[in-house]
């Protein structure tokens, strides 16, 4: 239906002379309607026009000189100033260190605060807040030094103290130390809004200390080496820095971000998040000297119904709207053949989602790999692309697509229904059950029921039983990823989880849902002798039996994928952190630890009055990356 | 004065019942409450959230400290992970929005529903009547959903006369208020207008059956003033406990039309609370759509007994 309608693009200059030249027109029609008209009527009426004409005529001329002087100089002063609305399909959840925005708030969010790093468009990192960071010769100590001058929203001087700070409280350190010296209802009633996802993600760092020489230097301590440290920072995208005062103050912490981004916050509720310039932003565009950031506030807000979503960016509602090609084929292949009126800006498709077949939960079948590898094998991840995704998705070749340093066919279970059900029968011969039978959840949403009654067609064609269960997104993380389990409620509550988890081309954002825990266990071979020792790290002693595999959905023990990605790490070379980094891949493939259907891009659509996206380097020849799943920046966004 | 105590009474017990349920049903869901509000927090989170909302007092104790929050003006709250926002905070943003929408909407389905319920019951059986009807229950049967869909393609897309998402209080932009909330109006109002039609057709076509009505006529008053005055009022009483009923109803009704248009709006927030499995604020926020409903109620009770004397005297 959306293809058959009839739009009517125009530009700019010729909205604002048509919408003119109509409110003129209209004047006169109402002035001069009807057919009889007295002599003065008729006289009065000639005057009348004669004004109409005259104002029409200035507007005119002053909008044509207007737009003329804008299109011949193009003064930078001209792209300063202006609000913009961008319609997004995520909510907000706050902004403390145990709340995750999502693909599309996290754009919101990201005006607010920065990351240390930046990824480029060469996949290699830029320093944004940081100016440079060196490794040891043994990859064990990495020194970070920021860039001088930097202040947070709250005039607070970004140095490393603040960055001290950042790490004790989003590793859980603050909250290990404090449980040990005063117990547990101290360490929750101070740091409870501390913890987060961030803690595992930082499992690898023993201490962050301020280098003695200098203040704006941050020395950190590793337990494994790590070559590719400055990921971890990043944390695809998701590393921010916050201000000391926002993170120390639990009751705030949440609503009251204070960052060190272009943009202030202004006001938030679930749906809508406001910014406003930060007139002391310490970034200048590298072409041409202009301080940033353009805009004078952004507003974005959550249009859940994507087609709603796609009529405001059509019709002007919003200036730019996000998509996501997992789910919204339609509205996507809608707006891309509308060209005079809004751009598309896609990013690569390097966003997994992974079927995650749950090892560990008492009760579930995929203990045993002849039923992992009839699930595996039974997803026709052609079908599914072009069915479910609209054919805006990507038929996966490997757990991770082929941008990755990760991706490698090997192992790799593609569509066999024939041998899907031949390990169906395995399956029952070897554990003695009737039938293969397993749970999943769907949430509420339209789309992912489809999604679920789709995969469950798929499985029963194999002679495998889906049952979906539906539940709210938010319970169904809750209990994918439950940190206090009980004798009735397990890590993971499902038998399989479909999830988008994995992301980007590198290792550290995917590693720690792939590891037997996050925090690194004892690894002993097949004869007991250890070849990799437990991490030092006292948070992680604290945290290994507790959230050390909660992130691994499929709670499995084959320590060989450890060994394999921090072989990986650890390595001296490119070629050969790539080789270990496959052989973790294939490891993972080989066992049906899990799998993948598809890949995808996100997509933002604009509309044609805004400028300068994509274009703003972080330094000379140092772009970052166009469109992530966290939309674009919008440091350099100016209104034309 | 005796009838308005005997109601406001009869209104306290039906509140308390219902929030009790209501309090009750929430505590039922299956998991610990504690944990399904945050999640992903430690224990020693959910211990001062079990502290502060009385979830660990027992059904009747939480269902107490609840209802003494909510007479003292404490609401509740929204738990975050570091933080919260208080349930009062989001009813201040979010109530008004969703008043003007109900009360576009009442005021535009009663504005159309009166004068076609009239003309269809004076012209019974006509071919008038028949199209109304007709058209009445076509527009009965499309949900506020799908014609709010529809309506968003037509007007905002296609012909681009107004926007199709946002909202503007009407004392900052009173122009963009009234455009944008046309569309979301005219979805809501479209089922009510029906509903009110034909309930106002049906008791119009009895009272014009009524032996006063013939002796109206046949004393030689107009028939417009024999519709307006002698037929309208008294066959008025099934629309109007109607349209007081909706009043309540539409306040949770307008959650699917609310999110279409992006109305930040009492729906729009029962919707997130039911997604964030909020389940003090889904609580508070429910229960002030029941309030509504009996509020509503009884006044309309109240009103047809001041309307209508017949009322006061089956009661005696």
């Amino acid at each position: 239906m959306p293809n058959a309608m009839n739009f009517h693009p125009v530009s700019g200059v010729t909205t604002s002379m048509a919408d003119m030249v109509a409110f003129v027109t209209s004047i006169q029609v109402c002035i001069f309607g009807g057919n009889s008209m007295t002599q003065s009527q008729i006289t009065r009426s000639r005057v009348m026009r004669r004004i109409g004409v005259a104002v029409a005529a200035t507007i005119a001329i002053t909008t044509m000189a207007s737009t003329g002087s804008q299109a011949a100089s193009k003064p930078n002063a001209s792209k300063y100033g202006g609000e913009v609305k961008v319609g997004i399909f995520d909510t907000f959840p706050g902004f403390c260190v145990g709340n995750n925005p999502a693909n599309s708030s996290l754009m919101a969010t990201r005006t607010v605060y920065e990351t240390l790093f930046e990824k480029t468009r060469g996949n290699d990192y830029v320093g944004l807040l940081a100016k440079s960071a060196a490794a040891s010769a043994d990859l064990k100590t990495w020194t970070v030094t920021l860039r001088p001058g930097i202040k947070f929203h709250n005039g607070e001087a970004l140095d490393a103290a603040a960055m001290v700070t950042n790490w004790k409280n989003t590793s859980g350190t603050n909250y290990v130390a404090t449980y040990l010296t005063k117990g547990a209802a101290a360490a929750g009633a101070a740091y409870a809004h501390t913890l987060g996802t961030a803690v595992p993600f930082q499992s690898n760092i023993l201490l962050a200390a301020v280098s003695p020489t200098d203040p704006l230097a941050v020395i950190y301590t590793l337990d494994r080496p790590q070559n590719d440290f400055e990921g971890t920072l990043y944390a695809s995208g998701r590393g921010f820095v916050r201000a000391p005062a926002q993170l120390v103050d639990k009751t705030t912490c949440s609503g009251n971000p204070i960052g060190t981004g272009p943009f202030k916050i202004v006001s938030y509720t679930t749906d809508e998040m406001i910014v406003a310039k930060n007139a002391d932003y310490w970034r200048t565009d590298p072409k041409t000297g202009d301080k940033l950031p353009y805009l004078d506030k952004i507003t974005f807000t959550n249009v859940k119904e994507g087609s709603q979503r796609a009529a405001a960016v059509r019709k002007g509602t919003v200036d730019a709207a996000m998509f996501s090609g997992a789910s919204e084929g339609t509205f996507i292949q809608d707006l891309r053949k509308r060209k005079s009126v809004v751009t598309e800006y896609k990013s690569p498709a390097e966003y997994y989602p992974s079927t995650w077949l749950n090892q560990g939960k008492p009760g579930s079948p995929f203990k045993n790999i002849h039923a992992r590898n009839a699930v595996l094998a039974c997803v026709d991840k052609v079908t599914w692309v072009k069915a479910r995704t609209k054919g805006e998705g990507v038929v996966s070749t490997s757990l991770v697509g082929p941008n990755s340093v990760m991706y490698t066919k090997n192992g790799f279970q593609t569509y066999d229904p024939v041998f899907a059900k031949a390990e169906v029968e395995l399956y029952k011969q070897e554990t003695g059950a009737t039938s293969l039978t397993f749970t999943g959840p769907s949430d509420v949403s339209s789309t992912s029921i489809s999604n679920a009654k789709f995969f469950q067609t798929m499985m029963a064609a194999c002679g495998i039983t889906y049952n979906f269960v539906i539940e709210e997104g938010a319970v169904i993380i809750g209990k994918a990823f439950n940190p206090s389990p009980t004798a009735t409620s397990y890590y993971n509550a499902y038998d399989a989880i479909s999830i988008l988890l994995f992301e980007g081309t590198d290792v550290t954002f995917n590693l720690p849902f792939v590891l037997t825990n996050a925090f690194a266990p004892e690894i002993k071979n097949a004869s007991g002798t250890v070849v990799s020792a437990a991490s030092k790290n006292l948070t992680a002693t604290f945290f290994r039996a507790s959230i050390g595999s909660i992130l691994g959905l499929n709670h499995h023990s084959d320590t060989n994928v450890d060994l394999a990605f921090y072989a990986g790490e650890a390595a001296q070379s490119a070629a050969l952190a790539k080789a270990k980094f496959q052989e973790g891949t294939a490891v993972l493939q080989k066992n049906a630890i899990m799998g993948a259907t598809f890949y995808f891009s996100y997509e933002l659509f604009a509309g044609n009055k805004l400028g300068g996206i994509g274009t703003l380097s972080i330094e000379k020849g140092k772009t970052q990356r166009l469109v992530t799943n966290w939309g674009i920046d919008w440091t350099g966004v100016y209104k034309k | 004065m005796r009838l308005i105590f005997k109601r406001f009474v009869a209104m306290c017990t039906v509140v308390i019942i219902a929030t009790f349920l209501l309090s009750l049903l929430m505590r039922l869901l299956p998991g610990d409450p504690a944990a399904v509000l945050v999640p992903n927090a430690p224990d020693q989170v959910r211990d001062v959230i079990r502290q502060e909302t009385g979830l660990s007092k027992g059904i009747f104790g939480y269902y107490w400290q609840w209802l003494s929050g909510m007479l003292t003006g404490d609401f509740g709250k929204y738990y975050l992970n570091g933080g919260y926002r208080t349930v009062a905070s989001v009813l201040q943003r979010c109530l008004p929005p969703s008043l003007y929408l109900i009360m576009y909407s009442q005021i535009v389905a009663l504005v159309i529903a009166i004068p076609l319920g009239l003309t269809s019951a004076y012209k019974e059986g006509s071919r008038f009547d028949r199209i109304t009807s007709s058209v009445l229950f076509t527009t009965v049967s499309v949900p506020a959903f799908a014609l709010g869909l529809i309506l968003s393609l037509i007007f905002a897309v296609q012909l681009g006369w107004v926007d199709p998402i946002g909202y503007e209080s009407p004392f900052g932009h009173p122009w963009q208020h009234f455009k944008l909330m046309i569309l979301p109006v005219i979805s809501l109002s479209v089922g009510l207008t029906s509903s009110y039609t034909r309930l106002l057709r049906t008791d119009v076509i009895a009272t014009l059956k009524e032996d006063y009505v013939t002796m109206a006529a046949s004393k030689g008053i107009s028939n417009r003033r024999v519709l307006w005055k002698h037929v309208f009022r008294p066959s008025s009483t099934t629309l109007l406990t109607s349209a007081a009923l909706n009043m309540g109803g539409l306040i949770g009704g307008t959650i699917i039309v609310e999110t279409i248009f992006v109305i930040p709006g009492i729906g729009y927030e029962i919707a997130y609370s039911i997604g964030a499995r909020q389940i003090i604020a889904m609580q508070t926020l429910i229960a002030l759509v029941s309030f509504a409903y009996v509020f509503f109620n009884t006044a309309v009770d109240l009103l047809t007994n001041l309307t209508d004397p017949r009322t006061r005297e089956r009661r005696g």
